[in-house]
């Protein structure tokens, strides 16, 4: 059993409740404006993880006419997990490596109010 | 002198018992799905990430409908815990459930809606056996006061006991467990069940939060008055409850909330009503 609520994550589908954003497929001009509002739906300090081939570059699809590339083509990607189709440790592994990345995010912010 | 040890203990203190019970609890929940589970201090971790975090405000109210909810909540359990009467402390509890409510319907996102209103029959549904729990212990000791309740001298649980058995079958729903987890899910976070938080973040959720587990504690502290004579017994009793709810939690699906309310109707009208009809036949034979 894969278990993430061990480093303490809890798998919410509300981004208003949410720290880090999984994405896993490839964005098109379709999910481009539905990814955006998610992102910005989400309370600062946030991190986003792409997942699997289509999520990083687009993969085999990325030379299709309707898709636009990786989800860096629509906000800002932080953890880049590769794999067609990703192990499951691979994941959770990219998730803990996304704490890291939000606790950099944390400190900076508080840097910044200081 | 002593009201004011009591009350700054309780104030130190729930916080820190519900949130370690919390923990307590997602950890029991992990062992059952055969995961290994958080930490046991992880809620206090997950309050002061959501401290830490931005707050989204839909419209301002909500927060200050949250804040209301806590500061009642507080009161409430202040108004037990301190020996107050039992009959006023359902009454604020029961306050404080409408501010979160009144906070959920101020967003106006549908989710939170439905959430709402999903709150506010749960209220219905244990709102009686809440108050027939008062008048049973009023009739087994002739007083609302906490203090004197708890210095009652026998045994209450012989006599209340099917308001005892009511009072668990409400329980699940203010602790917010399976199969009475229509509102506020403890696990259902990807669906519409965890509805009225839907528009809470950051701050103002670490403060729901809070708010849960003086909610907690209250009605874990209402256990105990069953128990006058024999706190440890009580407390013993209360740590059997809190993982018969938990195994409940973990083996029922959610019902559907006609069901929760016919259901719990029915408990509060067989277990409660039956058991003051029982105890006014015994006070009419002895007189």
């Amino acid at each position: 059993m894969y278990d993430v609520e061990r480093f303490g994550i809890i798998n919410t589908g509300n981004p208003k409740h949410a720290d880090i954003l999984l994405i896993t497929g490839a964005i098109n001009e379709q999910s481009k404006s539905v990814v955006e509002n998610l992102y910005n739906q989400m309370p600062d300090p946030k991190v986003v993880v792409a997942i699997g081939a289509c999520a990083l570059s687009g993969g085999v699809f990325a030379e299709c006419y309707n898709i636009m590339g990786g989800v860096d083509k629509a906000i800002p990607v932080d953890v880049y997990v590769p794999g067609c189709a990703c192990k499951p440790e691979n994941i959770i592994n990219g998730v803990v490596q996304a704490l890291s990345v939000l606790e950099e995010k944390h400190n900076k912010k508080k840097n910044k109010s200081l | 002198m002593n009201i004011f040890l009591i009350l700054i203990a309780y104030i130190i203190l729930t916080p820190l018992t519900g949130g370690l019970l919390t923990g307590l609890d997602r950890i029991i929940t992990a062992r059952m799905q055969s995961r290994i589970g958080p930490p046991l201090l992880q809620p206090f971790y997950d309050v002061a990430k959501l401290f830490s975090k931005e707050n989204l405000v839909v419209r301002k109210a909500q927060n200050l409908f949250i804040i209301f909810h806590l500061l009642f909540l507080i009161v409430t359990g202040a108004l037990f815990f301190c020996g107050g009467d039992f009959l006023l402390v359902v009454f604020a509890f029961a306050l404080a459930g409408v501010f979160f409510i009144l906070g959920g319907y101020r967003t106006s996102s549908p989710y939170s809606h439905i959430g709402s209103e999903r709150e506010l029959i749960q209220m219905m549904a244990y709102e009686p056996m809440l108050i027939i729990t008062a008048i049973g212990l009023y009739m087994t000791t002739h007083s609302f006061n906490v203090f004197d309740i708890m210095s009652a001298g026998k045994p209450l649980l012989p006599q209340l006991l099917g308001i005892f058995l009511g009072f668990l079958f409400i329980l699940p729903i203010k602790m917010r467990k399976s199969p009475f987890d229509l509102s506020m899910s403890h696990h259902a976070h990807q669906e519409l069940v965890k509805g009225i938080t839907t528009e809470f973040s950051g701050p103002t959720l670490a403060l729901l939060e809070i708010a849960h587990w003086f909610e907690l504690i209250l009605i874990l502290g209402i256990i105990i008055l069953f128990f006058p004579n024999n706190v440890w017994l009580g407390l013993a009793v209360e740590c059997a409850v809190f993982f018969l709810v938990i195994l409940v939690d973990n083996t029922f699906a959610r019902l559907r909330w006609q069901t929760v309310l016919k259901a719990s109707w029915l408990a509060t009208f067989i277990l409660g009503m039956g058991n003051i009809f029982i105890l006014s036949i015994l006070k009419i034979c002895h007189s």
